[in-house]
């Protein structure tokens, strides 16, 4: 028996795929590909002065922990 | 197959005229509803016998304006001083005698819109549907449904004759009201006989709620590009004076489709013919003012095409040369 139970082996947890859209949680107006999430320059690059985000340190933040968690 | 094909039949017995007691009218016509004559099947352009008229239904016509615009429908505004004389009999005089010679001389139907509705860009909507061939179907102040019926209790649109949809703007001037007078002619293959309506009682959504509903038209133009990799544009809707139209607000990187929605976050690039990932980023200061960044820095002189992908929305591709 407890032979039969080493040979078990425990399955890796499927990876969830990627979307191809990323949007904040909290300003639905940041919206972009999520191959377009690299760098906080990037990031900030484009939402300054835009879709009336204010803490975009913030922002990248999620931004980058969402696509963080599908790797 | 018209229902009633043949407008004079001798041969056989004639249809009796009797009549089981009051009889439904049609009510006199409120606003146009454009179509083309065929669907984007092949098929002719019809509401079909029992189809629900809901709300689903009519914002599926209105929004097929981006997908197949064979089926779309375009509905116009109010009609005002509306004339539909009756066709009148083509003769020839025998000994004296006029006598008819089977065809019908189709009359002109005309009618105005007026103030707001009576837009220099109204005109430019109408202009639009020129070239294709176009049929109509009325809304009436009952709430009915005016078409023709194709022999299968199927409403179908009646045909124009063919780039007769003419559209005048008037300025106003002391005492007058802006108008735009439309005139046009019915088909003269068109059967009267074969006029039909859907009744008030059989359309879920009642038609007092499709007044100039239409999905919104996104005009676009460009204020800059820069790097290969970054085009500044405004959206405004169609309406309104050089400086004075409405900013389109709202639009997101999820809207951005090359492909009716298929692929989203994405624009065209027509040089390389491949997709390009894009964000689109609108201004937090100017409303109307959106930041298109590419990817993937493309090269000079690429043609990069913009298309929005929106319900209730539409625009003709945007296309961008970057410098």
């Amino acid at each position: 028996m407890a032979d039969e139970r080493k040979k078990t082996v425990k399955k890796a947890a499927p990876k969830k795929a990627m979307p191809k859209i990323y949007t904040d949680a909290k300003n639905p107006k940041i919206q972009m590909p999520s191959s377009m999430i690299t760098t906080v320059e990037n990031f900030k690059k484009i939402w300054q002065g835009n879709a009336r985000a204010t803490d975009l340190d913030a922002a990248w933040d999620r931004a980058k922990d969402w696509r963080d968690s599908y790797k | 197959m018209g229902q009633f094909t043949i407008e004079c039949q001798c041969a056989g017995k004639p249809l009796s005229p009797g009549q089981n007691g009051c009889q439904p009218l049609i009510s006199r016509a409120k606003f146009p509803i454009f179509m083309y004559m065929t669907n984007s099947s092949g098929a002719a352009n019809s509401i079909p016998a029992g189809t629900v008229l809901d709300q689903t239904y009519v914002q599926g016509k209105i929004d097929a304006i981006n997908t197949n615009p064979a089926d779309a429908w375009f509905i116009f505004p109010e009609m005002y001083n509306l004339a539909a004389p009756p066709a009148e009999n083509e003769t020839e005089d025998r000994d004296g005698i006029p006598v008819p010679t089977g065809e019908e001389i189709k009359q002109p139907i005309t009618w105005e819109h007026s103030k707001e509705d009576a837009n220099p860009a109204l005109k430019a909507s109408y202009d639009s549907l020129k070239c294709n061939e176009i049929g109509v179907i009325f809304a009436t102040y009952s709430g009915q449904l005016e078409g023709l019926n194709d022999g299968n209790g199927n409403l179908v649109p009646m045909k124009l004759q063919g780039e007769t949809l003419s559209a005048q703007y008037g300025a106003p001037v002391k005492g007058t009201l802006n108008k735009i007078m439309v005139s046009m002619l019915m088909d003269e293959l068109e059967n009267e006989a074969n006029r039909d309506y859907i009744d008030s009682s059989a359309i879920s959504y009642p038609v007092k709620n499709w007044f100039s509903l239409g999905a919104l038209e996104v005009i676009n133009y460009e204020v800059s590009n820069s790097a290969q990799t970054t085009i500044v544009f405004r959206a405004n809707a169609l309406y309104g004076g050089v400086d004075f139209k409405k900013p389109i607000t709202g639009l997101v990187t999820a809207d951005l489709s090359p492909d009716l929605g298929v692929t989203t976050g994405e624009v065209y690039n027509n040089t390389t013919a491949a997709n390009v990932a894009a964000t689109l980023a609108e201004s937090g200061t100017t409303p109307g003012l959106y930041t298109l960044t590419l990817g993937v820095a493309q090269t000079a002189a690429d043609q990069i095409w913009i298309q929005i992908f929106k319900s209730g929305y539409t625009m003709r591709t945007f296309k961008v040369t970057l410098s």
